[in-house]
Parts: structure tokens; sequence; C-alpha cells
């Protein structure tokens, strides 16, 4: 995947003092952090601690109801005010789900699904976005015959590592997994990991992992973001925040991990 | 003590060649296993691997227009046991027996209080009245250090976290004290602190009550902490049956390929995660 590197343009995400609410509940509150070129970050917490709610804002598929998320110096609502500026933003931007299963087309063959965004945002022609679409299918190290499959003819952990190529298809220069292998068996989930990381220390990417799983996250990050209750509570190099957290709740989390692994 | 009693004291469940198929799909082949009483027993492997079949097969769970259920013998606390899927519209009650799944949200009814669930439940198979049935409940809520019973008591499934839910439902199949408690995946919709304190919970429970533990589950760590035995279940068949305590000395190639590929904090620091060898994973490449 070396020569991915050659697409790739860096982009620095600010998030300033960002909160959302949803009617009268809140799910984010006033959670300051940057994403710079190049970095990777993993972001844990348990469910409803506002990981995903963040991943959609930066995303730019939601819009905060509080604060603001700046990309290269222009806030996100204006950069994607427009249809170029969306265009070029979801080139730079993708996002891998955990639902693999809902994020494809039912009706569309994998070449499709995957060949589609490589002539839209790349603006290739359909050959060379098909020989692009192969390139990506053989890096996640699915045979080419799945090319011709539709979503519900793989695997879950298949689907999976679909998914990853058709962000990977783009050259994003920033990638957010959020929750990607959290429903994978050990044995698919290992593959996948090795795969982010590799794709973002090669390419010089930024990653954005989000994920409930400590162990998952350490491995593909070097700094950590904790997140309760729809706050930041911890920010830190990830070896340094595993040996020693300053948040009760992350110093908990960490607690349960070692535990389990003491037998 | 009758000859009856003294083989239910040294096995609580007991099972010789039981096969499972969905149509023509085999899911569980020709898988053998014993559980002790009091003895926690856990059955891990991947998805598909076969585990939840074979435990709701057990159970008593799977009715015969979906999966065709055979068995050489089988015995539950002495008596022989009829593992054969039959048409029910409800399922057969194996007395002695409960079960929990990995959802309490889809065993509770969303309308009734968790209470008044649980005080049915007890009243049904203690015999007690129903004030004696609500200290009873709330001391068994209490039991599973949930915080404050009665509030719990009190509230609608939708109303509690699932770690509570999870407990709640805990209660209610320790209600009728049964002697073994088969649990699909209970812990594995939780986070993980919660999910380990729900275990711990569970396992002083059990032990408590003398009910030995058949679980199901894919988490190899939870599992290596928390019981007694492992059965490994790949492709159908049970391949490892092996003390907790020794399982570093697995044999199977894909038990130690399991073992090998969780990741765990200190393998975390490493470039790349060592993964599973292609011929041994369940889905083709």
């Amino acid at each position: 995947m070396a020569n991915d590197s050659a697409g790739i343009q860096g982009a620095q995400i600010v998030v300033d003092g960002v909160g959302k609410r949803y009617g009268r509940h809140t799910a984010l509150e006033s959670v300051t952090t940057t994403f710079d070129p190049g970095q990777r970050v993993g972001i844990v917490g348990e469910s409803g601690s506002g990981k995903s709610t963040l991943a959609r804002l930066v995303m730019g598929l939601e819009r905060p109801t509080s604060g603001a998320i700046v990309v290269d110096g222009l806030e996100l609502g204006q950069r994607l005010a427009t249809p170029s500026g969306r265009r070029d933003y979801w080139r730079r931007v993708q996002l891998v789900q955990q639902d693999t299963a809902s994020s494809f087309n039912p009706r569309f063959t994998f070449a499709r699904a995957l060949s589609v965004p490589a002539q839209r945002l790349l603006g290739l022609d359909l050959r060379a976005a098909e020989t692009e679409a192969a390139r990506v299918v053989d890096a996640v190290g699915l045979p080419d015959r799945l090319l011709e499959a539709r979503p519900a003819q793989l695997s879950g952990g298949q689907r999976q590592r679909m998914a990853l190529a058709r962000a990977l298809v783009v050259r994003p220069s920033v990638l957010v997994c959020d929750e990607a292998v959290s429903a994978l068996d050990v044995s698919a989930q290992g593959r996948v990991l090795n795969l982010v990381k590799t794709y973002a220390v090669e390419t010089g990417a930024t990653l954005v992992f989000i994920s409930h799983g400590l162990p998952a996250t350490a491995f593909v990050s070097e700094e950590m973001v904790v997140m309760y209750r729809g706050r930041l509570v911890e920010r830190g190099d990830t070896d340094t925040l595993m040996a020693a957290p300053t948040d009760d709740y992350t110093a908990g989390l960490v607690a349960s991990y070692r535990e389990l692994a003491a037998t | 003590m009758s000859e009856k009693q003294s083989a239910a004291e040294q096995v609580v469940l007991e099972v010789h060649g039981l096969d499972v198929r969905y149509g023509d799909h085999h899911v569980v082949k020709d898988v053998s296993l014993s559980v002790r009483p009091g003895e926690r027993v856990a059955v891990v492997g991947e998805s598909g691997s076969g585990k939840s079949s074979l435990v709701t097969a057990i159970a008593g769970l799977l009715s015969d227009d979906v999966a065709t259920v055979t068995a050489r013998g089988a015995r539950l606390l002495g008596e022989p046991l009829d593992l054969s899927a039959q048409r029910r519209r409800v399922p057969r009650r194996r007395p002695g027996v409960s079960m929990i799944l990995q959802d309490a949200m889809t065993s509770l009814d969303p309308l009734w209080s968790v209470g008044s669930q649980l005080v049915a439940v007890l009243r049904a198979a203690q015999r007690l009245g129903r004030a004696e049935a609500g200290a009873e409940a709330e001391r068994r809520l209490a039991e599973l250090g949930l915080p404050d019973p009665g509030r719990v008591m009190k509230a609608r499934p939708a109303e509690l976290s699932g770690g509570m839910r999870q407990r709640a439902m805990i209660a209610t199949a320790l209600s009728s004290d049964p002697r073994l408690l088969l649990a699909d995946e209970p812990t594995s919709a939780l986070d993980v602190s919660v999910a380990v304190a729900t275990m711990k919970a569970l396992v002083a429970t059990t032990d408590d009550h003398g009910a030995a533990l058949l679980l199901v589950s894919h988490d190899l760590e939870l599992c290596r902490r928390y019981t007694d035995r492992l059965l490994v279940m790949f492709r159908g068949e049970l391949v490892e049956d092996i003390a907790t305590a020794r399982l570093g000395e697995a044999e199977h190639p894909y038990t130690r390929g399991l073992l090998a590929c969780v990741p765990t904090l200190d393998s975390a620091r490493a470039d790349l995660l060592p993964v599973m060898d292609e011929s041994l994973m369940l889905e083709s490449a």
C-alpha cells in the first residue's frame, strides 16, 4: 500500500468546545481535542459515552449544538456547504462503521460499491476505478472473485474487510473507524486491526479509532482519548495512559483488563 | 441415599454423541460432555462454531421445525433426558435447569416491573406468599450486588442499565434454585468493566446456591478467569476439553491459535498482532 502516499493530503481537525444535545439528552458536552495530520488516536469509553456522536460530528453527518469543528482553518459546516466542498472532504475523510450489513446497498455488487466512489471522488473512468477496486480488495486480503458478490453473500468478517476496502479505495488522509472490529471474532479481528494500523503507518494518514475495547485501541493508537458520559476525561500518550491513568474511570477500565489478564 | 441420588451427585449433566442439524447444515457433530455439581464449564468458540446450538439443544429450546437433534444418550440429575427436538408451542421445562440469554431485554417482559416478574417466578418455584416472595426477591437482588434493590424492583426493564438488567435476569433464573444454570453469552452485550462485575456476581451467586454453570462465550479471557473447565468448539466439533488451569497445555492447533490471537494490553504494544492461520478460520478467506 506504499504507493498510496502519493494521494495523501493531510488534514488538521480541531474539535473546539463541541456539545451535542438530542432534545433534553446531552450526548456530548464541551469536548475539545485535536487530530493532527498523521496522528493515530484511539477513543475509548463505554456505550453511551459519546464516542460515536463525536465520530458523526467529525464526519459532518451531524452538526454540533455548541462549539465548532474546524478543519484546516475552515469551520466544517462552511466546508460542507458546497457540493465541491463535500466531495473534497469525504474524499479525504472516510468512515468505517460496525454494522457493515447496513452500510452497503444490498442490491449492488462490491465491484460497483467500490468503483462508484473511486469514479466520483477520484474522478477516475470506470476501467481505472475497477482496477483500483481490485487493488484494495487484494490489499485487505480478500479474493478477487468476491467483487462479484453482494453483501448478503459474505460473512461478517469478509464484509468488514470489504467496508475497509471501500474506505481505502479513495485513499483517505483521515480514516475514522467506529467499532470497526467489535462485531468480529478474535481470529478475524487481528487481520483487520493489522490492516488499519499498516495503512495509517505506511501512508501517513490520520487514524481516529473508536472502540470500547482497550487492547485493540491501544494496539493501533499512539495517543488515547477516554470518554465518559459525554465528556472527554483524559487524553495522553497510549503507553503513559495505560501505565499511569490519572482519571478514576480510566484507572478502573485499565484495572478490569489487567485483572482478566492476571490468570 | 438412593442409587439415583448418588448418581446425580456425581454429574449434573451428561451428554453422549449429540448432533444438531438445521436441514442439511450439520452444526453440532457428535459432542459428548459432562458437568459435575457446582462446576463452572465454559463452551468457547467463534461465530458459527455450534456453541450456542449445543447449549440451546441441551436447554430444549430447539423445535423440530427448525432443527433435528439426536443424541446417543443423556442424563440430567441422574434421570434420562430426551434431547430430541420436538414441536411444542411452549418450550418444555427441564426441572433443575435455568437459562439466561445475552440480552435480558429479550427474556423480561417490557411492560412489567422487574420486581413483579421476579416475584411471580419465586411464588411459582418456591410456593411463597406474595409478601414473603417480595422480601425474598429484594434479598436476592441485593445478593447480586444491585445497589438499590427497592428501586430495581419497581423499575421496568428499559429503565435499567444492561448490567443491572442482566443481574435481575440472573436473580430470576436462580429463583427456582436450579442445580444447573445455562448461560448463552450473558455478558457479551456489556462494557468490559460492567461485564467483569456481572460475571463476578454470576459466579459468586451460582456458588452460593450450589448451582453448576454451563456458559457459552466467545470471550476467552473472561472464561479463563472465571471457569474451571473449557470446552472448545470448532466447526461443530468439540476439539478440546481442558481444565482452565492447564490451558497452557492445550493441544489442538485451533485452541492454541485462539489463545495466541486474543489481544491483551501487552500484545497491544507489538507492531502487528498474531493472526489465526487461514486454514483454521471458520470463514473462507
